[in-house]
């Protein structure tokens, strides 16, 4: 049957078994042999894929050991579709697991934030409404209206500054590479899109809670409630920042 | 129909295409490199404004026993109704088993199921687009026990069934039959010459294993080499001058030395050879 024939030529290519099915003739250079160069031409097409979307884990490893990392990535989890530009899920999760990686701590962080980037990116272009969508509304209904974030956004909390160390990594700059102690401090980060570029902004402990209400879907009310004296500073922020994609007046 | 010898376009020469696109007679893209991808996509629509565009698939997996996916066809015919290609191609090939992409065109057995399981994809496929679809040989380095016909009776039966075209890639009968201890110009010869729509010109490399054994790697690499050129000269006097495309995917030159080698193509002079 040709679907078990080529489940089993699948699994060697992707390198999840060394065994070659049998009926591929054998002159010399064996099944095997031959499979191999299918196998090199997809590693190499995957991990091409996968070094464009965690560009700073590549160089901060090296291109050999970040090679071995997508081997492993590949075999665990291979792609569902052609659209490699969405390949690449859990291959943070995947790094984490590496023993060898591990006195690397921050690298799947690193590799969490740019995962986060590419997403970002690829969102169709939406404009954040501004804070005078929010003047509009009824003095009573604002406190039950609904504030969505930007469609791209993503919220990451991490334990390693990987914002500080995407941008020095990627600027080749080794001074701030030298400059930045990796272990000092967990980060809470909103990942966007901005005027099609991806905005990678730091949030202090009140902002992440509010923003974090957002996503929850909170009323305005009930985050005005939470935040207190702070709270037009942060709804203002918000805006500002362009992280609010819609509002839902009637609270639904 | 595009004219003359085309390039396969890659992104490092959008802003040199776009600059002089009269220099480029036609390109030829992966649809798959730009699924998805919104600022390629709009600098590819402002090429496909100037320029004859061909697409050629490497993910819909027409020989696939689980059949087509529907999302990926779906995504293709949304870039076909954008920009019209002038022709669209893939492979006598499988990339897809189960929910896995392969990355890879993967070789089939030459059986009568195989070709049954390649038909009905096909048909599929020229359904869902509306468009007559050119299937192309692949480069192969292994040969199945379970085959029962040769390559070239395999591509004229799927023409037959199916109304497709046939894309006719020189390097790749170069590269197979090298493998395969088989003669190229007898694989041309036997190819269904009504069914030739585009002919593929391209590189490849040589592994060798130390025992003077070796195998021929369709890599996309390097300019044709002479035995790719020679069976061209055989194939545009078999077939006459059909749409050229030269493929270089990997150690991709410079858009100038792209063209500077096309241009040799339409130079080619056709050799009759039998």
């Amino acid at each position: 049957m040709l679907s078990e024939l080529q489940r089993q030529i699948g699994d060697f290519v992707l390198g999840r078994t060394e065994l070659a099915p049998a009926g591929i003739r054998d002159d010399g250079i064996t099944p095997a042999m031959r499979l191999a160069i299918h196998r090199h031409s997809a590693r190499t097409a995957l991990t091409k894929a996968l070094a464009t979307q965690f560009p700073a884990v590549e160089r901060l490893v090296g291109a050999g050991f970040f090679a071995m990392a997508a081997a492993r990535f590949i075999a665990s989890e291979p792609p569902n579709s052609p659209r490699l530009l969405a390949y690449g899920e859990g291959f943070a999760d995947t790094i984490a697991g590496i023993e060898e990686a591990a006195s690397v701590p921050y690298l799947a962080d690193v590799a969490r934030l740019e995962w986060a980037c590419g997403r970002a990116a690829g969102f169709e272009y939406q404009q954040p409404i501004s804070i005078d969508a929010l003047a509009a509304l009824a003095p009573e209904h604002a406190p039950l209206a609904r504030l969505r974030l930007h469609a791209s956004m993503r919220l990451l909390e991490l334990d390693h500054p990987a914002d500080t160390i995407v941008n020095a990594v990627l600027a080749d700059d080794d001074d701030a590479l030298a400059r930045l102690d990796p272990l000092a401090c967990p980060v809470r980060l909103a990942v966007y899109q901005r005027a099609q570029r991806v905005i990678v902004s730091r949030l202090d402990a009140a902002e992440w809670a509010f923003v974090q209400g957002l996503s929850q879907g909170q009323t305005l009310g009930s985050l005005v409630a939470q935040a207190g004296d702070t709270a037009a500073l942060l709804l203002a922020a918000q805006f500002t920042a362009g992280r609010i994609g819609e509002i839902d007046a009637d609270g639904g | 129909m595009p004219s003359g010898v085309g390039i396969g376009l890659h992104f490092a020469h959008h802003a040199a295409v776009l600059a002089d696109p009269a220099a480029v007679a036609w390109v030829e893209i992966h649809p798959e490199n730009y699924i998805g991808d919104r600022r390629r996509l709009r600098e590819l629509a402002r090429i496909r404004r100037d320029i004859p565009m061909s697409f050629d698939g490497v993910g819909l997996s027409l020989g696939s026993a689980g059949g087509i996916c529907d999302r990926h066809l779906g995504d293709l015919a949304e870039l076909v109704d954008q920009f019209e290609p002038v022709l669209i191609s893939e492979h006598a090939a499988w990339c897809r088993s189960g929910n896995r992409f392969h990355a890879d065109l993967l070789p089939l057995p030459l059986t009568e199921e195989a070709l049954d399981i390649m038909c009905r994809n096909v048909e599929r496929t020229q359904e869902r687009l509306r468009r007559t679809i050119l299937v192309e040989n692949p480069s192969t380095y292994l040969e199945f026990i379970a085959s029962k016909m040769s390559e070239p009776e395999f591509l004229t039966s799927l023409a037959r069934r199916t109304g497709c075209k046939l894309l006719c890639d020189v390097n790749n009968i170069v590269v197979s039959c090298a493998n395969h201890r088989l003669d190229p110009l007898a694989y041309l010869q036997a190819l269904p010459a009504g069914a030739i729509a585009e002919i593929h010109i391209g590189g490849h490399a040589i592994e060798s294993f130390g025992d003077g054994r070796s195998l021929r790697i369709d890599d996309h690499g390097s300019a044709p080499p002479d035995d790719v050129w020679a069976l061209y000269d055989a194939a545009i006097a078999r077939f006459g001058r059909l749409p050229t495309l030269l493929e270089w995917d990997n150690a991709v030159p410079a858009l100038d030395v792209l063209l500077a080698v096309a241009a040799s193509a339409t130079n080619r002079a056709p050799a009759h050879v039998v």
